[in-house]
């Protein structure tokens, strides 16, 4: 079976909503079966939140978009400004999150201009 | 009280505090991240209306990657299939607790109404629940978050179109900084969470997620969840620390 040239990228984009789809309706049909059940949503809950963090934090620490052509050192510093700003300012996440981003950008601008190498 | 309906006022009360929350920080980090995607797609080589569909459809930023990244690589359909479902299978777990929250059975939406009110369910709307429920009551979380993914969908799609086209012009440097600023605001946001349970857990996963990466690839997403999701919700329920 062959499509039409203009077909592919749409087919293949519609299989990427399905695999997105599959897992919201799964959960809609799943959600108010599982809330009565206190231990497993209780665990349903946890897997959510280690699986947001182990993604994010993996993507922080190993990206494959066009962050990774920014040092590992950079990444790494601005994460590290981040988390220790948010601790310090009492889990403020707006301030660790300027914070984070302040220090990646400055890191990005020195090295664009040749402050760095 | 969760079983009294809200009248017409309470509804749009409860709808704009939450679309006042979606702008700032939440619409900038997925507006700028959006930008990141845009000008991934386009180095992939797909156009603008495939672009921009994938942001409204998809509705998850790793999954959308890993389309756009093996778009590019010329990959089957199965292998695109297969890594975009591993890359967002966060969805079920987060729809499962998330949605729970808004009590869909009292508000009477119909299934169609409750299939778009998941399908907006992503990480930033998801992490917003738990604070919803400390400015709302508890039947106006829906409304609330409606109120607050439409503003971030506006956002992120806008982001899209704007990455797709600003890639020549803008330099490098400010794009990598745009892709960066998501998943560390996200990472932010869940450390932030009110049970101590789903704190360890962050904290489990955000170990395991880097470790297990150069081992297991795309599948540490799994084995960051299950792992430190059960060691969490164990570690909770033994010490008497179980959410309320």
């Amino acid at each position: 079976m062959t499509l039409p040239d203009a077909l592919v990228p749409w087919s293949m984009m519609g299989l990427a909503v399905i695999a997105t789809f599959v897992w919201r309706m799964l959960g809609l049909a799943l959600a108010d079966r599982l809330a009565s059940h206190k231990l497993l949503f209780d665990w349903v809950n946890t897997v959510a939140y280690a699986m947001v963090a182990g993604l994010m934090v993996r993507i922080i620490f190993f990206p494959t978009n066009v962050t990774a052509e920014a040092p590992m050192i950079d990444r790494l510093a601005a994460f590290a400004a981040a988390l220790l700003v948010w601790w310090l300012r009492g889990r403020s996440q707006i301030q660790g999150f300027a914070a984070g981003v302040a220090v990646f950008a400055l890191l990005s601008a020195a090295r664009l201009y040749g402050f760095l190498p | 009280m969760s079983d009294v309906t809200l009248n017409h006022a309470e509804w749009r009360a409860a709808r704009r505090v939450g679309l006042i929350d979606g702008f700032g920080v939440p619409s900038f980090a997925l507006f700028t991240t959006m930008i990141g995607f845009g000008a991934i797609a386009r180095e992939a080589g797909l156009d603008i209306y495939v672009t921009v569909a994938t942001t409204m459809f998809v509705w998850g930023m790793p999954g959308q990657v890993a389309f756009a990244d093996l778009y590019a690589a010329g990959a089957s359909g199965l292998v695109i299939f297969t890594a975009v479902a591993l890359a967002n299978m966060r969805m079920l777990p987060m729809t499962v607790s998330g949605l729970p929250m808004m009590h869909l059975k009292a508000h009477k939406r119909g299934l169609f109404r409750n299939i778009v009110t998941a399908h907006l369910l992503a990480i930033t709307g998801w992490a917003q629940l738990t604070a919803a429920r400390n400015k709302v009551p508890p039947m106006g979380v829906l409304p609330y978050y409606l109120g607050f993914v439409s503003v971030v969908y506006v956002a992120a799609n806008l982001g899209t179109v704007f990455g797709y086209y600003l890639s020549d012009i803008v330099p490098d440097p400010v794009i990598r900084v745009a892709v960066y600023v998501t998943p560390l605001y996200i990472v932010l946001l869940v450390s932030s969470a009110r049970v101590w349970a789903n704190r360890l857990a962050v904290l489990l996963g955000a170990i395991l997620g880097p470790l297990t990466y150069p081992l297991l690839g795309d599948w540490c997403i799994l084995a960051a969840g299950l792992g430190g999701g059960t060691v969490a919700v164990v570690i909770a329920h033994k010490t008497g620390r179980a959410p309320e």
